[in-house]
């Protein structure tokens, strides 16, 4: 019996070894024409082919998060993405071309092994661009598999710094975290905040981005001596979590501790978190201590329609001053355009988001016109040649050496009460070129 | 101490109570390890809100009708699925897979439901969160209370003593727990084994469900919700022995105060605890069974 | 298109070949030796660990990159450099990857037995359910505990194929099929063995076993050693083609249930069943997938993806009830294959009559 059962590890293990000793004749065979192109610098090979072999529909892919702890974003991004295709193919309609862009729409359920499963399929239905999918931890998920099977992946909202870098087939059209943490810690800083309780979400976007505001926050304090100011070590939790009893419980022990010690006015609690602020707030009203202190948020909460369709959630975030903040779209000639449309299909103001999704299609459309074939790679190339010229919903930007959104201006919303009652999300001022700025209140 | 979390993790574990129990019925009754439990949970929580959203008013009306429905998916489960297979004695496992089978019946159907709504009527029904409108009754020392905080402990107790009643004095539930102890013996006294374990089946899976349109209140959920918690009310009931109602009462308790209140105190001393919160109570049901592999109600029977 | 014909085969070729290793694993802890292995995931995901937080490291000793929590916090980075390193060193690329499959295959057992010696006493429904939990709290710690293969954040695993370039993923295909097709062998060979023979008598009668010498604990504690590990190479080769490793890919649905459903269908105990339900069901479920978006308009705009859940449901349930042996029933296994014995007997006869 035993012997049985040796025999059978030794069975698998001749099997592996002889497949390798294929694998590797072949490999080494073939080593040294792929050595070349292992480095990280990439030779640009944008090439116009003369004959436009372009023709009929063009499957173009959206991975979304329709369902799941981001679906308000996902639900604007979709109609942006599937508006930005119409106005795409009315001016290929124009010029007379011959293709036109067919847009497939997959919901990842803001889930990281969703997301991956619906890029595959995708592939499987002939897409080579992919729009989205929105949270970092679903671009590093299907990373690995887009890089190998050269699908160029642009996500309209990733921002974990873990993801910038160079020549891979990820492009980002919102700046890394790198810059939003710059701004968050000035802001808690200007907002008079000296004691931070961070609480956030545990994955590649919440670690990174609160790692960035800590560095920061930690630099501002040391530069005024370092004596009236610091970072707790706050709350993690799982991104898959609804329930929040013991983290709010948690920090609500620790909030108090800080009050009593520093007072109210120096402490601020930070909140890096996707649309489970919901579900935060609604614990966090049974604790008064909580509503007491300023609360701040980041890109993952801004413009969340979780907060105003709740009167008891509005109104807790209008108490703690829960500021939000979110890469600011440049000015451009066509945004108000853009806007008017999508409030049309979206019934609110689109979040900055929107608009870079809308600009993600109309830079992929772009490129495929200019290299004249539908490759990822050779797209991968020519978007960033394209966006040299390119003013987009968003204004002109352009890639940094991580193919990331290389502006840094934010801006700030947050939840306000209209006369007649309503809860909206509402601009108030922006970090715009290093600066706070807070816009004067016009009389509403 | 936290009067917040007392409070919660009281509304907590009356709610895993409640499934706990149905589970236990189920496999003291007719050997039926219910699979099916996950999607009858799920199904109950998306009935109370579907029921809520189209005819307003409190959603606590609704978990009258939508636990007697998916009582009915009960008795269809029975009558459909499972009477064949217990009658030819299928094993355990048998019966365990069929009623997984059933489970993604259910969950397919429930999703397909809640498309229904999603696409036609456009309701955020994917994620459903009504916790905010749960009526405020009080506060004491500065903690709110809402009503779920009452109601569902007062549920739990209520089952506990009319199940009580129902079973030790009523002829209908003596015949339930004659056939449940002997059903040959029931059989040829005269008692219908046949009608008592549809009926089983019709309480097992109003208990399922009413512990679904409970969390409803409670917490934020999707149509995996009882997927998610179907862990937790296999531990609970298989801590309280399988073998007793009152057991699995109370092993939902345990594993409910173990998950909410004794993560809240080790968090005191060990960062991060939180987010292991699902292990406690799996390693107790582990730690159950190869200690007393009877559950605790064998330990208490034995002595 | 050619291209889009390559990635509908992609799809294909993962979702069979993984589907049938699990399958083929669970048949012979289910199948053979009466276990009720509710717990597959946890085999698969410890598979998945061996590649992604061991042989990741490796790794990243061999390209100068930090193996410490650095390695999870900066994985995206760390990953690029090993790759960018990887290509440049076939052999040692190669090597890597066959100590991928062989740590996760050994893990895996390991874990196997692990998960069994407490709980190997215990009868039919508790036995499911302990193990069961004991995955449930594997997958729950593996995604919430940071330093092993990253939590919450997942790590990516180092492309080991990538010097073959354009051929890397249609050679990791073929790795899949060949592992597939081998585990198909080994379960064969399990099944014939005299070990294949002593699990099935425990299944059909215990103490029968027992009285005839049996150990039947060590007979048990085998079968789930091997299962776990077969199920294991399934998890690492998951890994290896979707370049990351995540506790959380490693649900209940996809990793226990549907190779349950799989190998009802097919016919519990029978391997060519098994494997046949699987590729019918996987191929099906693929095109499913691939097509959803046409399937839905003509469906009422119902999600094809809910009717999955469906018709797994009721094949379950419909096969427990009226077909209870599965597709393909278990047949009785000769020692030798009958033919074989035929050909012996045949030469037998014509050395007779030469002589």
């Amino acid at each position: 019996m035993k012997q049985t059962v040796v025999l059978a590890g030794i069975a698998v293990v001749a099997f592996v070894i002889g497949f390798v000793v294929g694998g590797f004749t072949l490999g080494v065979g073939r080593a040294p024409a792929t050595t070349v192109t292992s480095t990280t610098t990439i030779t640009i090979t944008v090439t116009p082919s003369g004959v436009a072999t372009l023709s009929g529909e063009i499957p173009i892919g959206a991975l979304l998060p329709l369902s799941g702890s981001l679906a308000t974003y996902g639900a604007q991004c979709k109609e942006a993405f599937l508006l930005a295709v119409e106005d795409v193919n009315k001016w290929l309609a124009a010029l007379g071309k011959p293709w036109r862009l067919k847009p497939i729409v997959e919901d990842t359920a803001t889930d990281p092994t969703t997301a991956l499963n619906k890029l595959m399929t995708l592939a499987a239905q002939g897409v080579k661009v992919v729009v989205g999918p929105m949270a970092s931890s679903e671009v590093k998920k299907i990373k690995s598999f887009a890089d190998s099977n050269k699908i160029l992946v642009i996500s309209q909202s990733s921002t974990s710094m873990e993801l910038a870098l160079p020549g891979d087939f990820i492009y980002r059209f919102t700046p890394p975290d790198k810059y939003q943490g710059i701004a968050i810690a000035h802001i808690l800083w200007e907002r008079g905040v000296r004691y931070v309780i961070p609480i956030w979400r545990g994955d590649t976007w919440g670690d990174g981005l609160l790692n960035y505001t800590k560095a920061e926050f930690l630099r501002l304090c040391q530069s005024v001596g370092g004596g009236n100011c610091g970072w707790d070590t706050g709350i993690r939790y799982d991104p898959t979590a609804t329930v929040f009893e013991t983290e709010v419980a948690t920090l609500a022990r620790k909030v108090e501790d800080y009050v009593n010690k520093y007072g109210k006015d120096k402490v601020g609690v930070l909140a890096i978190s996707f649309e489970e602020i919901a579900n935060i707030f609604d614990q966090a009203v049974k604790y008064p201590i909580l509503a007491e202190v300023k609360w701040e948020g980041s890109d993952g909460t801004y413009g969340t329609a979780k907060l105003t369709e709740e009167p008891r959630r509005a109104e807790f975030a209008i108490k703690v001053q829960f500021w939000n903040t979110m890469a600011a779209p440049g000015e451009s000639p066509l945004k108000e355009s853009v806007r008017q449309r999508l409030i049309q299909r979206i019934g609110q103001e689109p979040i900055p988001y929107a608009y870079f999704t809308y600009d993600a299609v109309w830079a992929v459309a772009l490129a495929i016109d200019h290299v004249g074939v539908y490759d990822g790679e050779a797209i991968k190339n020519a978007v960033p040649l394209v966006l040299k010229t390119f003013i987009g919903a968003s204004g002109h930007f352009e890639l940094d050496e991580n193919g990331d959104r290389a502006t840094t201006d934010y801006t700030i919303a947050t939840v306000v009460k209209t006369p007649d009652g309503k809860y909206v999300w509402k601009e108030i001022g922006g970090y715009i070129g290093g600066k706070l700025v807070i816009y004067t209140q016009q009389s509403s | 101490m936290s009067i917040v979390m007392l409070l919660s993790a009281i509304t907590y574990a009356s709610i895993l109570a409640i499934g706990c129990a149905s589970i236990t019925l189920l496999y003291t009754s007719t050997r039926v390890f219910n699979f099916a439990h996950a999607s009858m949970v799920s199904w109950g929580f998306y009935l109370t809100f579907i029921f809520y959203n189209l005819f307003g008013g409190s959603p606590y009306t609704y978990m009258v009708p939508a636990s007697i429905i998916v009582g009915l998916f009960g008795v269809l489960t029975y009558l459909l699925v499972l009477r064949k297979l217990i009658r030819s004695k299928a094993s355990e496992i048998t019966l365990m897979m069929v009623t997984l089978g059933v489970d993604f019946v259910f969950f397919g159907f429930l999703n397909i439901l809640i498309d229904y709504f999603w696409y036609n009527y456009k309701w955020s029904i994917k994620t459903v969160n009504i916790v905010p409108r749960d009526p405020l009754l009080g506060v004491i020392s500065g903690a709110p209370i809402t009503a779920v905080n009452v109601v569902a402990p007062l549920t739990a107790i209520a089952i506990l003593m009319a199940l009580h009643v129902f079973l030790s004095r009523t002829s209908l539930g003596m015949a339930m727990r004659a056939s449940i102890e002997n059903p040959v013996l029931a059989a040829i006294t005269g008692i219908n084994v046949d009608k008592i374990y549809v009926l089983a089946w019709f309480i097992g899976g109003v208990l399922a469900g009413l512990s679904g349109s409970l969390l409803t209140m409670y917490t934020q959920g999707y149509s995996a919700i009882g997927l998610d918690y179907a862990v937790l009310y296999f531990a609970g009931s298989i801590v309280g022995g399988l073998y007793s109602i009152l057991g699995g009462l109370l092993g939902g308790v345990l594993v409910g105060f173990s998950e909410r209140l004794l993560t809240y105190y080790l968090s005191f001393y060990i960062s991060g605890i939180y987010a292991f919160r699902f292990a406690i109570p799996l390693a107790m049901l582990i730690a159950t069974l190869i200690i007393y592999p009877k559950g605790l109600a064998g330990l208490v029977e034995r002595r | 298109m050619m291209e889009q014909a390559l990635f509908i085969l992609i799809n294909v070729v993962f979702n069979v070949s993984i589907w049938l290793i699990l399958s083929l694993s669970l048949n012979i802890e289910v199948g053979f030796a009466n276990i009720p292995q509710f717990g597959r995931l946890a085999a698969a995901l410890v598979g998945s660990l061996a590649v992604g937080g061991i042989i990741g490291r490796v790794a990243a000793l061999l390209a100068g990159q930090p193996i410490d929590e650095r390695f999870v916090e900066n994985n995206a980075y760390a990953i690029m450099v090993i790759n960018s390193y990887l290509s440049q060193h076939p052999l040692i690329s190669v090597l890597l990857l066959v100590l991928a499959l062989v740590t996760s295959v050994l893990l895996g057992a390991l874990i196997g037995v692990a998960t069994i010696l407490p709980a190997v006493r215990l009868s039919e429904a508790y036995l499911g359910i302990t193990l069961l939990s004991i995955a449930e709290v594997l997958r729950t710690f593996l995604y919430n505990y940071d330093p092993i293969i990253g939590g919450t954040r997942g790590v990516s695993v180092p492309a080991f194929l990538q010097f073959l370039n354009d051929y890397s993923t249609p050679v990791t295909l073929a790795l899949m099929v060949l592992m597939a097709i081998t585990s198909f062998a080994v379960a064969e060979a399990i099944s014939r063995s005299p070990l294949g023979r002593a699990m099935r008598a425990i299944r059909d009668s215990e103490v029968a076993a027992e009285v005839y010498g049996r150990d039947v604990m060590k007979i048990k504690i085998y079968a789930v050693m091997i299962g776990s590990a077969m199920a294991a190479l399934a998890g690492a080769l998951y890994t290896i083609f979707t370049g990351s490793s995540y506790a959380n890919d490693y649900s209940r649905f996809t990793w226990t249930f549907l190779p349950w459903a799989y190998i009802m269908l097919g016919g519990v105990g029978n391997n060519v069943g098994v494997s046949l339900a699987v590729i019918v069901m996987s191929v099906l479920r693929s095109f499913i997938q691939i097509y959803k978006h046409e399937l839905a308009s003509h469906l009422f705009n119902i999600d094809p993806s809910w009717l999955e859940y469906i018709i797994i449901g009721l094949i379950i349930i419909l096969i427990t009830l009226f077909r209870p042996q599965g597709m393909l029933p278990e047949k009785p296994v000769f020692t030798l294959p009958r033919r074989r014995i035929e050909e012996i007997r045949k030469r037998v006869l014509e050395e007779k009559e030469s002589s």
